[in-house]
């Protein structure tokens, strides 16, 4: 008998009336279910069922006799089966296993494009995968309500978002507690450069989710990946060429209820040049105040047009046997969005209390009412060629192109606190645009050297860049004596690129005589990057009118001027103009070796060598104007896994990774600030971590899973920004980023995948402590109440570090009726959201849970269209962040608006309302 | 304590007499303070680069280019030595600068172009040269640890950093203060020295001890910006100084930026004329002499006249009000918003208490309840701030009440629209007429205010701070002869 199909029959007499036939459908090789196959009776389409989430389906209320059962499933061979029912009430449970469809796949190396998006692909990528991984498919992304891949990361497991202030969108990624720095982000796998004007993270909100094939986030390092990651590496992948004809477009509509309430505030977006008087007119130009057109930051309220998404890709295979694969696809977003924050606006030093030792006590200097407007324009672009020469030599061509222009109005209205009945009101009007743009080129070739030693190798171009085009601001102040009197004026310009010339190479050799059991991999990479910045701001007084300070009225009858005049060159050298080589060299091998057939281990090392230079256009008497860091790592990892059973795992990974300072940060800029001075730290040094990871891996199913993980981190030489502790004389009252010996790190980490045929959930569950100690000044009064302060350590988690965070997703799914809902829930516990380098005063976000909803409905069986729609925040949660002292504004005499809590000041409430999408997409 | 005290003024006093009868002989060179002191500084072309060594009497030096005085050198002027500086360059000083002028041959450092004063009554300020920021001053960087200045005019700065020339903590394109000196261990003296025009403050003493004796202040600022403006960690005397027009206070103390020692000053007979006018931030500031964030010390025997409020006691960040004395302040206004602010109401955060020592004095008539009080104001509220002034007073009977009687200033001063019109000395003579009720209505009680004597590691004779000890006439010309000089 061919194996191709297997019948099990069950019969079993449970007492109910009618006879039912249940199962389960699977492929035949690999085990895994197949969703959505079709079961159907012959000659009688009535008794039909289509297989669940689980692989299964139900066919009800059959009448005795037999029963001519047909499955169909794409890709797969026709299965006819003839079962019979003897008595009304059998239960009969059978399994079908389908072979592939020998025609559809000649092609060994092409994976069918919709297995590549699907769940079961990104569980069976787990369950194969050595090292720490989680996955997001493509059908799991555009059924989830977010739009940007920052969105979509935020429902991983040990995975938390920095999120702006001015539309609540996730943006920054933290790992398992680990600051965004302590991270990096990948396009299929190549490392990428960020459009931040300092940092090297990037920022996930440029990356629109309809692009995407799938998320990976990798959560321990084996030696052929870049070793400075310490909380994890992003991977987004983008779609492959297909392996037949491929189309998919969607389209959308939506609004956020925020502009139902109010109005969006816009400026006049195309007043701001790209390039400051200076660019434009050289160096030597002194700008005068027509060089700054007041429209910028003059507002205009409107009602936003709908909100717009749109996605499209098609890709196909030509030429004999299908060598050429060709993949385009584009998308845009459109998207209206904002805030309105209460933000208390801290006076930088505190009071110092009213008896001595007690003191740091936080003070405000006025309360604002922030109104944010905020536009988007989201688009991607991704094109891919492949080239399937024969069965020894592949190439693949791709180029991405990510842009993200971002339009922010805030005008900030308030009163001065502590002012019952003053009157004082303080306003401030700030627009900004950044334009952010990243592109990335690879060429990948895959070559059969020998039967047993493959090479694949990239040469990569990227670049990252971004503008910010004259980031104006201006304010008045008025009391109830006076009318508004015009403030000063300050605007920004600021562009920065980051560029990387890459090439990757590693050797795989799979000894035949070991029949794959031994792997060995080496190779190496080279990567030299160019980065360079550009800074200037000018500052505009506003004249005296008839020799008087000048009221306020409307900002197109302002009346500026530099003084002194000299002020019109701007900035014309600034520490924020710089430039970074750096030159990155790595090497490894690995070997990957089965025990037992049951004990796979993979170890190896890496070494990393960097060389950082940096320039700045600070005059020669500058201490450290130049400079440059050079050093080597030796990153080993090993990584056992034990198949407990065919469907269960346990992982032991152990790796040492790093995460090197900021571009910025090692730059020695001196800036003097109001209440503390800061410094750039040309020494400091790179993080170097040793991380251990635990986990215990379940795939009941296919689609089913259960991860239970524990990791430990220990951070040697973690950056913090901090005061100076050492000596702390008098002159050393300045901010510096700096090493902070040791730091730790570690969690539990949970993940449930539970299919139940139409019914599914989905959880995800990390618990995270994590501790470092740094220096804090403490401002109190001594014995003799004299107001002294000194500098105290203290212990505290670390920046963006949530003890608990998790989520819960239902879903339902009607194959029948082609009906998917998605209700998906986020909890991030509480973190501190900015270290204060005064003692006891962290700001800290606290806990919040949001909900989104989301459903797609096929609207016709002809054509497969469907309408669908997402809803985020719909319970309109609110962001607030705390200090966890004391209230002494909460009641009497010193009593605060919006206080609600006597164990806590609130001091930024942002509030940023639902928003609703809905759209058709149509896919091939 | 009291002993001690006296002595010290009798022997400053002393010491004042010696050195002022010294440089009226005109016959003494003054000897190198520091024995490393190099040669002459040549006149003969345009100073730029590193500069160190002794500029000689009835020389002019013209600075062509930045200069720097490095760490380790000192560059010192001797009395009558005119400074011409380029457009927009900088004095730069990481070792000792010092200025010794005396009182017939004054230095002078300030613009090489010839800038005319416009000290006519209600110059406009926009086109006042004195706010045009032509140079942009001496900064001193933290290596500094002495900037010593006597009897020199310092004049137009406030000009904005070139690109490759500034101090730590500053930035090309940043407007300059007259002068900066942050070394919270250098000592900064500065005594019967003129001080002219400026876009903001003249003086920035983010930390360091201080004298700032018997000077002369105007045009200070020009929307914003003051006089002296010391932070934490600084300590000293501010005292006989005539600041006249500047645009928000003339002398301020903060213990903001705090790096240690808690900011500590005395302000005591000063006369204050027209200033806070300039200010253009309506929600608060002061006019005159104020105490915030944490700065604590002692403010008496002041004079002013015509500001826009009188001592301003902020309590938003609130001073250090409880190791904060004052009393003996004389206040006199043309008009009634000038003397509803005496002692500064709302828009102004101020716990300033009417002291009975005051002139005017705080009479139960106009300050008839309990709000009014330290008992009241002083009792800090569980965030450490007092209660703030809420609830203005009727200062209607002050109005131009108690006329100081100045030598040749008339009150109230005719023929002007604001009182911001008024910002320069000019021919102004802000001496007491005989007669004048500020005579004695002040305090000499060391128990009140004695001088704090901050620079007093500074020993050399021709050096070290020569301090005036509180005098009995409020402001800073003393019927005695004693005071400022000018």
């Amino acid at each position: 008998m061919k194996n191709y199909f297997t019948l099990l029959l069950l019969i079993t007499s449970f007492y109910v009336q009618a006879a039912n036939i249940k199962g389960i459908i699977k492929d035949v090789n690999s085990n895994e279910i197949l969703i959505g196959a079709e079961i159907f009776e012959k000659g009688n389409t009535n008794i039909n069922a289509i297989s669940g989430l689980d692989g299964s389906f139900i066919l009800k209320n059959l009448p005795p006799g037999s029963h001519h059962l047909v499955v169909n499933y794409i890709g797969y061979e026709q299965i006819d089966r003839i079962i019979t029912i003897k008595n009304p009430g059998d239960q009969i449970n059978v399994v079908f296993k389908l072979k592939p469809n020998e025609t559809s796949l000649q092609q060994v190396n092409v994976v069918g494009q919709s297995d590549k998006e699907s769940d079961i692909h990104a569980r069976t990528e787990e369950k194969k995968s050595n090292n720490v991984i989680n996955i997001v498919s493509a059908k799991t992304i555009g059924l989830l309500p977010d739009i940007t891949a920052a969105g979509i990361l935020q429902r991983i497991s040990g995975v938390t978002m920095q999120h702006t202030s001015n539309s609540g969108e996730a943006q920054y990624a933290i790992i398992r507690g680990m600051d965004k720095r302590y991270n990096y982000t990948l396009v299929d796998g190549i490392k990428i450069p960020s459009p931040n004007d300092k940092n090297r993270y990037v920022p996930m909100d440029i990356f629109p989710a309809s692009l995407l094939s799938g998320i990976e986030v990798i959560k321990s390092l084996t030696p052929d990946m870049e070793g400075d990651a310490i909380g994890g590496a992003m991977n987004l992948l983008l779609k492959d060429a297909p392996d037949r004809f491929y189309l998919k477009a969607n389209y959308s509509l939506g609004y956020n209820q925020l502009f139902l309430e109010r109005p969006f505030y816009k400026y006049d977006y195309g007043a701001q040049t790209l390039k400051s008087p200076a660019e434009i007119n050289g160096p030597k130009y002194l700008a005068t105040p027509s060089d700054f057109p007041m429209s910028v930051v003059a507002y205009t309220p409107i009602t936003p047009i709908p909100n717009m998404t749109f996605g499209f890709s098609i890709g196909n295979r030509f030429l004999r046997n299908k060598k050429l694969g060709i993949l385009f696809a584009t998308s845009y977003q459109h998207i209206y969005s904002g805030a309105n924050t209460i933000f208390f606006s801290p006076n930088a030093q505190p009071n110092e209390g009213t008896v001595p030792f007690e003191g740091n006590k936080p003070t405000f200097d006025h309360l604002e009412n922030r109104t944010y407007s905020t536009m988007q324009k989201r688009m991607g672009l991704h094109a891919r060629v492949d080239y399937r020469m024969n069965k020894r030599n592949s190439f693949d061509l791709y180029a991405a192109y990510f842009q993200l222009d971002k339009y922010v109005s805030r005008q900030a209205i308030g009163p001065s606190i502590n002012g019952a009945g003053v009157g004082n009101i303080k306003a401030k009007d700030r627009s900004k645009t950044t334009l952010q743009r990243i592109f990335n080129t690879t060429l990948h070739g895959t070559n059969v050297l020998l039967p047993n030693i493959t090479a694949d190798w990239d040469a990569v171009y990227s670049r990252a860049w971004a503008f910010t085009p004259n980031e104006a601001e201006f304010g008045y102040n008025s009391t109830n004596i006076n009318a508004p009197i015009l403030q000063g004026y300050t605007s920004i310009w600021q562009h920065n690129t980051d560029q990387d010339l890459s090439g990757y190479l590693n050797i795989t050799y799979q000894p035949a005589h070991y029949e794959k059991a031994l792997t060995v991999k080496a190779g190496g990479m080279y990567r030299h990057k160019n980065r360079d910045n550009y800074y200037n701001s000018y500052s505009l007084t506003p004249s005296f009118v008839n020799g008087q300070p000048q009221v306020y009225t409307t900002i197109d009858k302002a009346v500026w001027e530099f003084r002194p005049v000299d002020e019109g060159y701007g900035s014309p050298v600034n520490q924020n103009d710089f430039h970074v080589t750096e030159d990155v060299m790595a090497f490894y091998g690995e070997a990957k070796l089965m025990f037992w057939r049951r004990l796979s281990v993979l170890g190896g090392v890496r070494v990393e060598s960097t060389h950082l230079n940096y320039t700045t256009p600070m005059p020669v008497s500058f201490p450290g104007r130049e400079g440059g860091q050079q050093y080597i790592d030796v990153l080993p990892s090993i990584h056992f896994k034990y198949a407990l059973t065919p469907k269960q795992n346990l992982l032991l990974s152990y790796f040492k990774s790093i995460s090197r300072p900021g571009f910025f940060e090692v730059i020695p800029y001196d800036i003097s600030g109001d209440y503390f001075n800061e410094k750039g730290n040309p020494y400091l040094k790179r993080t170097q971590a040793q991380n251990f990871d635990l986990r215990y891996e379940w795939f009941p199913k296919s689609s089913d899973q259960v991860l239970l993980g524990l990791f430990y981190k220990h951070l040697t030489n973690p950056i913090e920004q901090s005061f100076v502790l050492s000596g702390a004389s008098a002159s050393s009252l300045f901010l510096q980023p700096q090493n902070f010996g040791d730091a730790t790190n570690y969690g539990f980490e949970m993940v449930v995948i539970k299919y139940f045929k139409n019914f599914g959930i989905s959880a995800n569950y990390t618990y995270t402590k994590s501790q470092i100690t740094t220096p804090k000044r403490n401002y109190f009064l001594d014995a003799n109440k004299n107001i002294v302060s000194n500098v105290v350590e203290q212990t505290r988690p670390l920046q963006g570090q949530a003890d608990n965070i998790g989520n819960l997703s239902l879903l339902y799914k009607n194959q029948r009726i082609g009906f998917d809902f998605q209700l998906t829930g986020t909890y991030t516990g509480k973190y501190i959201s900015q270290v204060n380098p005064y003692y006891n005063l962290d700001y800290w976000r606290f806990p919040m849970t949001t909900l989104g909803v989301s459903f797609q409905k096929r609207l016709s069986k002809k054509i497969n269209l469907m309408l669908y729609g997402k809803a985020k925040n719909i319970l309109d949660a609110q962001a607030i962040t705390r200090i966890r002292e004391p209230n002494t504004y909460y009641s009497g005499s010193s009593k605060l608006p919006y206080q609600d809590s006597p164990n806590s000041i609130l001091v930024t409430r942002e509030d940023y309302k639902p928003s609703y999408l809905l759209g058709i997409k149509y896919s091939f | 304590m009291k002993f001690r005290t006296f002595t010290v003024s009798a022997l400053t006093i002393i010491a004042g007499l010696i050195i002022t009868s010294c440089s009226k002989s005109n016959s003494i060179t003054v000897s190198t303070p520091v024995l490393q002191i190099g040669q002459e500084v040549s006149d003969a072309a345009p100073l730029s680069g590193s500069i160190k060594g002794t500029m000689v009497t009835g020389k002019t030096y013209v600075i062509g280019g930045n200069v720097t005085v490095n760490a380790g050198d000192t560059l010192l002027l001797q009395p009558g030595v005119r400074v011409k500086v380029k457009k927009g360059l900088t004095i730069l000083v990481k070792g000792v600068f010092i200025s010794l002028g005396s009182k017939s041959q004054p230095n002078w450092i300030g613009p090489y172009d010839s800038l005319v004063k416009t000290d006519q009554i209600g110059a406009n300020p926009e086109t006042d040269p004195a706010y045009s920021g032509y140079w942009t001053g001496i900064a001193c960087d933290p290596s500094c640890t002495l900037f010593d200045m006597k009897w020199t005019h310092l004049e137009f700065t406030g000009g904005t950093y070139g690109a490759t020339f500034f101090p730590v903590g500053k930035a090309a394109g940043k407007t300059a203060f007259g002068v900066l000196f942050q070394n919270p261990d250098g000592n900064i003296i500065v005594e019967d020295s003129w001080f002219y025009g400026s876009v903001d403050d003249i003086f920035r003493v983010s930390s360091g001890h201080f004298s700032f004796m018997r000077n002369t202040f105007e045009k200070c600022g020009f929307t914003g910006g003051d006089g002296i403006n010391v932070k934490g960690g600084s300590i000293g005397d501010m005292a006989y100084n005539l600041c006249v027009g500047s645009a928000t206070n003339a002398t301020k103390a903060s213990n903001k930026k705090s790096p240690g020692p808690q900011c500590d000053v005395n302000m005591y007979n000063n006369t204050y004329i027209d200033c806070g006018f300039r200010q253009v931030d309506p929600t608060g500031r002061g006019g005159s002499l104020n105490y915030e964030e944490g700065a604590k010390g002692a403010a008496f025997n002041n004079l002013i006249v015509n500001c826009r409020c009188g001592l301003r006691v902020d309590n938003k960040p609130h001073a250090d009000f409880a190791n904060l004395t004052y009393g003996y302040n004389y206040s006199y206004g043309d008009s009634l918003s000038v003397c509803d602010n005496f002692y500064p109401v709302p828009p102004t955060y101020s716990v300033t208490i009417p002291e009975p020592t005051d002139i005017p004095t705080p009479t139960q008539a106009v300050f008839p309840d309990s709000l009014y009080s330290k008992t009241y104001l002083y009792a800090q509220d569980a965030s450490g701030d007092g209660i703030h002034w809420d609830k203005p007073y009727d200062g209607s009977s002050f109005v131009q009440k108690n006329n100081p009687e100045f030598v040749n200033f008339p009150l109230p001063i005719p023929n002007i629209k604001h009182l911001s019109d008024v910002s320069a000395v000019g021919n102004f003579d802000f001496r007491l007429q005989a007669g004048s009720p500020a005579i004695g209505a002040g305090t000499t009680d060391p128990n009140k205010i004695s001088p704090l004597n901050a620079t007093s590691s500074v020993t050399d004779p021709n050096l070290k701070a020569i301090v005036t000890p509180p005098g009995a006439d409020c402001g800073c010309y003393q019927s005695n002869g004693t005071g400022n000089q000018h």
